[in-house]
């Protein structure tokens, strides 16, 4: 990689090349460790990488009021809000979900005897019904069963449903990697008594959690 | 029998009204300071909440930087993408305007650092000689103990609060005006190794005036640019405090900060005084 040297520059030009030789020397060390925490977040690699630009435009620009004693940390701050950023305007694994093409389906007559996807008959307009209906009373028993939970447990439950590793939920809520465990093990045993039923789906550990 | 589509139903709506009952997300800096350990109590408890309903702002809080990126990992970047990278990112920067530096900041005075109970115990004394009541005693030594205590308990507490914020580690400087440092009239040298200056400039030897009015010249041979000005009026304590970024003075050249007492709308210039960075610090 290219290095900067400030000989036979004017003052002003040596003072900026300083700051973008120092910028390169942080780049060099940590641009992998950004990309990777914004993939890390879910973000596709070309927008990790747009984001990791953004990034060192703002250490850039930061420069001047840079100590330069604690630079992972000065990076890290500035990495999350930028990713803050990113995700309230909604560019997280959004745009790398897989797009369908309404011509790329297949056409359906409004009579078929077979399902084309499962192969097994279509249900009728009366079993489809009868599906949402028993759907909507199972997604209300489950809601109450978990707004029941203690709150701490129904925190915990809910952070690690929506995606969140241990440690992230032991960060959140400010808890030992032991009492997290403790507690979805309790909101597992709750939800079962009230559920009557091993709790299918209960726990997303490859899941991303929604913006 | 529970399908794993109710489980996501359930949590959809969950999440919906989580979110119309908490309101908005917190803001970044509110996250910042949560992720820091900087809030407590029920501030703290209300981002936790507020967390649970926005789970992608929560891993960005608390997710750990990862400090390591091995090749073969999914998101290792090979050496020639990540100079690709790097020209890119120096394009954008010879196309980005230059940084401007921070300006200078008129520091507001401190205020008096004194017991506010102390009053009060001097009411109860007060008492107490007049009418010699030992129960007026007791009573009053005993309330202003608990005061003192709970004065002393949030003084405590506000310390902690300022401790925790972020500080600056100004070069104090006493500036003396032009023409009363002695034979040799040089700008005033600052000193290199600071990131910023607080700048003293006391008001005391000048007529008093109901406002004032300090700027800033830079000074390039025969010409003259205004960096700053500000209008305030007489400090408490008669000290001006101006806390000034390295940035902000070019080095090399001399900066005049000009004092002037503001009567009926005119200027009156009080004093003036001349610093400078030395040649060659950036």
């Amino acid at each position: 990689m290219r290095t900067c040297s400030t000989e036979g520059l004017p003052e002003r030009s040596k003072s900026v090349a300083t700051t973008v030789s120092h910028l390169e020397h942080l780049f060099q060390r940590y641009s992998r460790n950004v990309v990777g925490f914004f993939v890390r977040l879910g973000f596709p690699l070309e927008e990790a990488r747009d984001l990791t630009q953004e990034v060192f435009v703002r250490v850039y620009k930061g420069m001047e009021s840079y100590r330069g004693e604690a630079e992972w940390s000065y990076l890290e701050t500035i990495a999350r809000r930028v990713a803050l950023n990113a995700i309230r305007e909604g560019k997280t694994q959004k745009r790398s979900r897989l797009e369908v093409s309404m011509d790329t389906l297949p056409y359906l007559p409004d009579s078929v005897a077979l399902d084309p996807w499962t192969g097994q008959s279509a249900p009728t307009q009366e079993d489809e019904l009868i599906e949402r209906e028993e759907s909507r009373r199972r997604t209300q028993r489950l809601k109450q069963a978990i707004e029941g939970l203690p709150p701490k447990t129904r925190m915990c439950f809910q952070l690690r449903r929506r995606g969140l590793s241990y440690r992230e939920i032991e960060t959140i809520l400010g808890i030992t990697m032991d009492a997290v465990k403790g507690r979805l093990n309790d909101a597992r045993n709750l939800l079962r008594a009230k559920l009557g039923e091993e709790p299918v789906g209960f726990d997303r550990p490859n899941g991303r959690p929604e913006v | 029998m529970i399908k794993r589509t109710d489980w996501d139903a359930a949590d959809r709506e969950l999440l919906a009204e989580g979110r119309q009952r908490l309101g908005d997300a917190p803001t970044d800096d509110e996250l910042l300071a949560f992720s820091r350990g900087e809030l407590k109590g029920e501030e703290a408890s209300r981002i936790r909440e507020l967390l649970c309903c926005y789970p992608a702002l929560a891993r960005a809080v608390a997710m750990p930087f990862p400090e390591e990126i091995r090749p073969g990992d999914p998101d290792f970047l090979p050496d020639d993408v990540l100079e690709q990278d790097w020209a890119a990112l120096e394009a954008r920067l010879a196309a980005e305007p230059p940084v401007p530096a921070p300006a200078p900041t008129l520091v507001p005075p401190a205020p008096p650092q004194r017991l506010r109970w102390l009053d009060l115990s001097a009411l109860f004394a007060s008492a107490l000689f007049r009418w010699r009541l030992s129960t007026v005693a007791a009573l009053g030594l005993a309330g202003v103990l608990g005061l003192l205590v709970v004065q002393a308990r949030m003084d405590m507490e506000t310390l902690t609060r300022q401790l925790a914020e972020p500080r600056l580690h100004p070069e104090h400087h006493l500036l003396l005006p032009d023409g009363a440092r002695g034979a040799e009239e040089t700008p005033m040298p600052l000193p290199t190794d600071a990131e910023s200056f607080l700048l003293t400039l006391a008001v005391a030897d000048h007529p008093p005036y109901p406002e004032y009015h300090l700027r800033t010249v830079e000074v390039l041979g025969s010409a003259e640019t205004e960096t700053w000005s500000t209008s305030a009026p007489r400090p408490a304590g008669n000290v001006f405090e101006i806390w000034a970024p390295r940035a902000f003075l070019k080095s090399g050249a001399p900066h005049r900060l000009e004092l002037y007492g503001v009567r009926d709308g005119h200027r009156h210039l009080l004093a003036t005084y001349t610093i400078q960075l030395p040649a060659g610090v950036r």
